[in-house]
C-alpha cells in the first residue's frame, strides 16, 4: 500500500463535498435524474418495486467525481430526488386537523413523521458486503411461497443494491482516471469491494462511505450513526497488523484520512460514533487521532459501564478539557433497561446504538425516529393560566381549566398543568399515528432494509413495519423551566401570597413591566431544579413520571411503541421565543431551560448539585434519552487532579444513574458572552489560584483582563 | 449553655483547590493578619460587611426605601458606609444583585446538612471539607465541634490556616483535621511584618509543633513579586525539614479582588506591581523541587 501523507492532504480535502466538480463524470445532471426517478418510481403498481428500480437507475446515473487527495471515493451528485418524491407522496397522504394545527402552530409541541434518525446495521454490511448482501437478496428471491409484497421488497433491494455495485464501477473508473497514488488506493479497494466482504482496514472504512453515501444521498434516509467503530473496524484492524500488512503508522494515517473525511461532509448535527463498548487498542488510536486533528465533527459517544477502563476516561477527559467538548458519556448499565422497559428482549437491548445527539436504539431491529415530536412542557403553565391559550393568543390549544381567578388551592393549578400536558400527548400521538400509517405508501427505504434481519426474513421494508421493533419518539422539554415556574407559583402566590395568581398572569402577560422586585424574589427566592433542592427535583420527578406513564409504551401507528425522550436539542429557542414570560423570572421570548440542566443563570451550587438534581429522576423511563450538560471552568480541570475531579464527576453521575452527561470547560467566548448578557451568566463563577469571584462582580476591566488570561490557559 | 454560633461569609460546594478531590469549603470571617495582598477581603474582619459593586447597580431605590444608609441622589445610588449596620436588609430587595452581605452566624447544625450534600463526591475522588476564611481557627470552639461532627460521618477534613493562632487552636482542632492547609508566607521576620503586619515567630513554630505532631500538612505560599519572591530559597529550606510535608504549592499573586476591596469600602493596599509572569512561577517551584519538595 502506497498513499501520501494525510498532513500534505489535509487542506484539499477540506471543502471536498462542496469543490466536487461533475461536469467531467459521465451521467446525467441533477434536473434530469430526479424527473427519471420519479418516473419511474410512479411508473410501477408498487411504490417498493419502484423505488428499487428507480434508484437502481439514479446509483447507474448520477454524476460522481473522486478526490485525487482523498483515499477513499464517495462523491456523487447531489439532487435529493428520493427526498422530492417522499414530500410529493406526503403532501398527498398528511391529514391536517385544523385543531391540532392550531396547537402546532401556537408551538406546544410538534408532532409529525420522522423519516431519519436511523442507523444501518453495520456489522451485517461489513460481514457481507454489498456482493453478499445482493446473495442473499438472490436467494430469498429463489423461496416458495412469497407474497407479491415479500417480492417486490426482495426485488427493490436486488435493485438497490445493483445500483450500490454500479455506483462502485463507476467510482473506480473515476479513482483510476484520477490517477494519484490516494485515488490509486481507493481505486484497488474499490475492486475488493465489488468482489465481496472488506478484508482489510482500507476496504472497510472504504466501504462505510459507500454505505454512507447510497444511504444518505440515494435512498434518502439520514444515517444518525456509524456504529461502535472500534468494535466494527477492530477485525480489519488486526488482520492488517497481524498480517503485516500495515504498521501502526500506517494505520494511524488511514485513521486520520478516515475521520477528517466525515467532518468534510459538513453534515447538519454532526455525524455521531461510538466507542468504548468493548475498549481495545484501537478505541485509543481512533480518540488519540481524533484528539490530535482537532475537529468536532464526527461527535462521540463513550458507552461507560463497569468494566469501562479507568484509561479511556482519563484519556477523553483530557481532549475534553483541551476544548474538545463532542463527547456524550452514556450509561452502558442503564440504557439496556430503559429499552427492555419498552417491551424490547434483552439480548436486543443490550445490543444498541446511540442515534443522533443521544437516543438510544436497538441495533438492527429498531427504526426508533427518536424526533417525532416534542412537547414543551413549560408552555402548560402558561394555559393553565389562561385558560387553555397563550397569553398573546385567542385560541384554545389546551383544555379549557378554567381561569386563573378560578383557581383556590395550588393543587387545583398543578391538576390543570396536567391536563393541558396530557391533552398534548393525545393530539401528538394522533397527529404522529396518522401520518404513520401511511409510511408504506410514502417512504420505502431499501438500503437500510436489508441491514436488517427481521426485515428480510418477513419480506417488509423497515419503514412498513418490518422491522423487529418500529418505534416512534416523544420528547418532553423544558423540565427545569417547568419545575421552578411551579415552585415559584406554589411558594409565592399559595403560600406566601405575595401576589395573586390572576395579578401573577397579568404581570407575566405585561413581561414584568414595572414589576422588577417581585420578578427578583420569584427569581432569587425560592427552589430551583437543579440545585440539589428537594422541592423542586421532586416536582422534576413528578412531572417526568407523569409524562412517561403517557408516552412510553403507547402503540403508535406503524404497529411499534413511544418512546419519552427528554431532550430539547434547539427547540428550546424557537418554543422559548413564542412563549410569554413565566414565573420562575424569564422574560418573554427567552430560550427553555436545556436537556436536564438548570434554567438558565439559575444553576447556584454548582455541579455537584447539577448532577445531585439530575440523578434523581429514574432514566429507565427515558428510553428516548436525553443528557446533562456540565460547565467547568478550565481552572478546575488542569493537571492530573484536575483530571480525576472530572472522572470523579462523571462515575457518581453513572453511580447514581445518571443516562447521559456532556461537560464543557467553559471558554473565554463564554465569559465574552456573559459580558454582553450578564442577566443569564450572574452564577458564573471564575477561580483563580485559589479563590473565586462571581465573574460579574468583576470591573470590566478585570473581565477583560481575565477573558485574556483564559485565553492564554 | 448557649449553641456555639461560627462567623462565616460564605460556603462553596465543588471546591478543587482547598486540599485533594473534591471539596465543600466553609469560609470564615476574622483574620489577625493583614496580608496586603488577602483576596478574600470579606474575611478579614469578624463583623458583617457590606459589599456594594456599583456596576450591577440600577437605581432602582429599592434599598433607599429599607435602609437610610442608602439614597438616591440626581437618579444616582449613594450609600453611606457609616451609617450601615450590617443588617443586610437592602441585599433582599436589591434588583441587580449589586448589594450582598459577607457574615452570618450559624449553628453546626445548620451546617453539617449542606457539607454532607456531596459525601458521595468526595468518596469519589479523596475529597472532603475544607475549613477557610479569613482565619477559621480564630472560632477555635466552633471549628472543633464541626470538625468532629465530620470525622463522625467519615469526611476527611481539611483546615486552612495562616498558622498565626494559639496552640491552644491547633491542640483543638488536630483530632480532627486530616491535613493542614498551611500558609508560608516569609521566613524573614522582617519582610513577613511588611507583609502581614505580624511576626512570623508563632507562624514558624506553630508549623514544627504540627510536623512534631505527625499532622499531615501542605504548605501554600503566596508568590508576591515585590514582597517576598526573594524568600522563597528561605522557605524552601525550611520546609525541607517537614517530615510531615505532603505538597507545596505555590500561588501566584493576582489583582483580581482589588474591586472585591472597592465594593466593600476597604482600602487596597497592594502597590500596583504586575502579577508573576509563568517564568517566575516556574523558577519558584524549580527552587523548590531543588529541595527535593514535591511542589505544584
Amino acid at each position: 500500500m502506497r498513499i501520501e501523507s494525510f498532513a500534505a492532504n489535509r487542506d484539499a480535502m477540506t471543502d471536498q463535498y462542496d469543490r466536487a466538480d461533475f461536469t467531467t463524470s459521465d451521467g446525467l445532471a441533477p434536473e434530469q435524474l430526479t424527473t427519471e426517478f420519479e418516473q419511474i418510481y410512479k411508473g410501477e403498481i408498487s411504490l417498493q418495486r419502484g423505488k428499487g428500480k428507480a434508484l437502481k437507475h439514479y446509483l447507474e446515473n448520477v454524476r460522481v467525481a473522486v478526490n485525487p487527495a482523498d483515499i477513499f471515493a464517495d462523491m456523487m451528485e447531489r439532487s435529493y430526488a428520493a427526498e422530492k418524491v417522499r414530500e410529493l407522496q406526503y403532501d398527498e397522504y398528511k391529514i391536517r386537523r385544523e385543531d391540532i394545527e392550531a396547537m402546532i402552530r401556537e408551538k406546544a409541541f410538534f408532532a409529525d413523521c420522522d423519516f431519519g434518525h436511523a442507523m444501518p446495521d453495520w456489522r451485517v454490511v461489513l460481514r457481507c458486503g454489498i456482493p453478499g448482501i445482493a446473495a442473499e437478496t438472490e436467494l430469498r428471491l429463489t423461496e416458495p411461497g412469497l407474497t407479491e409484497q415479500q417480492r417486490d421488497f426482495y426485488l427493490s433491494v436486488k435493485d438497490a443494491y445493483e445500483g450500490i455495485m454500479a455506483y462502485m464501477r463507476r467510482l473506480q473508473r473515476a479513482a483510476l482516471q484520477a490517477g494519484t497514488p490516494n485515488a490509486d488506493f481507493a481505486a484497488r479497494n474499490l475492486d475488493a469491494l465489488q468482489a465481496g466482504a472488506p478484508e482489510t482496514l482500507g476496504e472497510a472504512m472504504q466501504l462505510y462511505f459507500i454505505f454512507y453515501s447510497a444511504h444518505q444521498w440515494a435512498d434518502g434516509v439520514n444515517v444518525r450513526s456509524l456504529g461502535g467503530l472500534d468494535e466494527l473496524l477492530y477485525p480489519f484492524y488486526r488482520h492488517d497488523l497481524d498480517s503485516g500488512a500495515m504498521t501502526e503508522e500506517q494505520i494511524r494515517e488511514l485513521l486520520r484520512y478516515f475521520l477528517y473525511k466525515w467532518s468534510t461532509i459538513k453534515m447538519t448535527a454532526n455525524i455521531p460514533f461510538y466507542l468504548g463498548a468493548e475498549a481495545n487498542e484501537l478505541t485509543y488510536l481512533i480518540l488519540e487521532e481524533y484528539t490530535a486533528l482537532n475537529v468536532y465533527d464526527p461527535k462521540i459517544h463513550i458507552k461507560c459501564g463497569s468494566n469501562t477502563p479507568e484509561r479511556l476516561y482519563r484519556m477523553v477527559m483530557d481532549s475534553i478539557r483541551q476544548g474538545r467538548n463532542s463527547f456524550v458519556f452514556v450509561n452502558d448499565e442503564l440504557i439496556p433497561e430503559a429499552l427492555t422497559g419498552i417491551g424490547q428482549d434483552r439480548q436486543d437491548a443490550q445490543q444498541y446504538t446511540l442515534i443522533g445527539c443521544y437516543e438510544p436504539a436497538s441495533i438492527g431491529k429498531e427504526i426508533p425516529c427518536s424526533c417525532n415530536g416534542a412537547i414543551c412542557m413549560p408552555v402548560a403553565v402558561e394555559t393553565a393560566l389562561n385558560n387553555g391559550r397563550k397569553f398573546d393568543s385567542d385560541t384554545p390549544i389546551g383544555p379549557m381549566t378554567g381561569t386563573a381567578e378560578e383557581f383556590d388551592s395550588f393543587e387545583e393549578f398543578l391538576h390543570a398543568v396536567q391536563k393541558q400536558l396530557a391533552h398534548w400527548v393525545e393530539a401528538s400521538i394522533i397527529a404522529i399515528n396518522e401520518i404513520e400509517q401511511f409510511y408504506p405508501m410514502i417512504m420505502q427505504a431499501p438500503v437500510i432494509s436489508a441491514t436488517f434481519d427481521n426485515c428480510m426474513e418477513r419480506g417488509i421494508d423497515a419503514y412498513a413495519g418490518g422491522a423487529k421493533y418500529n418505534n416512534s419518539s416523544i420528547c418532553v422539554f423544558g423540565l427545569g423551566s417547568i419545575v421552578d415556574a411551579l415552585v415559584a407559583i406554589k411558594e409565592a402566590v399559595f403560600t406566601q401570597k405575595l401576589v395573586t395568581l390572576p395579578e401573577l398572569r397579568d404581570i407575566l402577560k405585561n413581561d414584568w413591566k414595572g414589576c422588577f422586585e417581585l420578578r427578583k424574589r420569584l427569581r432569587d427566592d425560592y427552589p430551583k431544579w437543579g440545585n440539589d433542592s428537594q422541592e423542586a427535583d421532586e416536582f422534576a420527578r413528578e412531572i417526568t413520571e407523569f409524562m412517561a406513564e403517557r408516552i412510553n409504551g403507547r402503540p403508535n401507528g406503524r404497529g411499534g411503541v413511544y418512546r419519552m425522550g427528554m431532550f430539547s436539542i434547539d427547540w428550546r429557542m424557537d418554543f422559548g421565543a413564542a412563549m410569554g414570560a413565566s414565573a420562575e423570572g424569564r422574560r418573554k421570548g427567552e430560550p427553555t431551560s436545556k436537556n436536564m440542566c438548570a434554567s438558565v443563570g439559575l444553576d447556584r451550587n454548582g455541579v455537584t448539585a447539577e448532577i445531585s438534581s439530575a440523578t434523581k429522576l429514574d432514566y429507565t423511563k427515558v428510553p428516548n434519552g436525553t443528557v446533562l450538560d456540565l460547565s467547568i471552568h478550565p481552572s478546575a480541570t488542569v493537571g492530573e487532579d484536575g483530571l480525576s475531579v472530572m472522572v470523579g464527576l462523571l462515575k457518581v453521575f453513572l453511580e447514581r444513574g445518571g443516562i447521559a452527561l456532556q461537560i464543557n470547560v467553559v471558554s473565554a467566548e463564554t465569559l465574552r458572552r456573559a459580558q454582553r448578557e450578564p442577566e443569564r451568566y450572574r452564577n458564573l463563577q471564575v477561580r483563580l489560584c485559589g479563590w473565586n469571584v462571581y465573574f460579574l462582580d468583576l470591573s470590566p476591566q478585570a473581565q477583560d483582563d481575565l477573558i485574556r488570561s483564559v485565553e492564554c490557559a | 449553655m448557649s449553641t456555639i454560633k461560627g462567623n462565616i461569609f460564605d460556603i462553596k460546594r465543588f471546591a478543587v483547590h482547598d486540599g485533594d478531590g473534591i471539596r465543600t469549603t466553609v469560609f470564615f470571617k476574622g483574620c489577625p493578619l493583614r496580608c496586603r495582598w488577602c483576596h478574600n477581603p470579606e474575611g478579614l474582619f469578624a463583623e458583617p460587611v457590606l459589599s456594594y459593586t456599583a456596576h450591577n447597580c440600577v437605581n432602582c431605590g429599592a434599598c433607599a426605601k429599607v435602609c437610610k444608609a442608602h439614597t438616591i441622589e440626581d437618579g444616582h445610588h449613594c450609600f453611606d458606609r457609616t451609617k450601615c449596620s450590617g443588617c443586610g436588609n437592602c441585599t433582599g430587595v436589591c434588583v441587580g444583585g449589586a448589594l450582598k452581605l459577607y457574615g452570618s452566624r450559624v449553628e453546626v447544625q445548620d451546617l453539617l446538612p449542606t457539607l454532607l450534600r456531596d459525601k458521595g463526591f468526595y468518596l469519589e475522588t479523596n475529597g472532603g471539607v475544607t475549613l477557610s476564611g479569613g482565619e477559621c481557627l480564630c472560632q477555635p470552639e466552633f471549628c472543633e465541634k464541626l470538625l468532629r461532627q465530620l470525622k463522625e460521618q467519615d469526611i476527611h477534613t481539611a483546615v486552612d490556616t495562616s498558622g498565626f493562632v494559639s496552640r491552644k487552636a491547633l491542640d483543638a482542632v488536630m483530632p480532627y483535621t486530616d491535613i493542614f492547609l498551611y500558609d508560608i508566607k516569609a521566613v524573614d521576620e522582617e519582610i513577613h511584618i511588611k507583609c502581614t503586619g505580624q511576626s512570623n515567630r508563632l507562624i514558624l513554630e506553630n508549623l514544627k509543633y504540627l510536623n512534631r505532631c505527625q499532622k499531615a500538612i501542605e504548605v501554600r505560599i503566596p508568590l508576591i513579586p515585590g514582597m517576598n519572591d526573594g524568600e522563597i530559597d528561605g522557605i524552601a529550606e525550611l520546609l525541607s525539614g517537614l517530615e510531615q510535608l505532603t505538597k507545596v504549592r505555590v500561588l501566584p499573586y493576582h489583582r483580581y479582588a482589588e474591586d472585591k476591596y472597592t465594593a466593600m469600602g476597604i482600602k487596597y493596599e497592594m502597590p500596583d506591581f504586575p502579577t508573576p509572569e509563568t517564568e517566575e512561577t516556574e523558577a519558584a517551584l524549580r527552587c523548590l523541587r531543588a529541595h527535593g519538595l514535591r511542589a505544584e
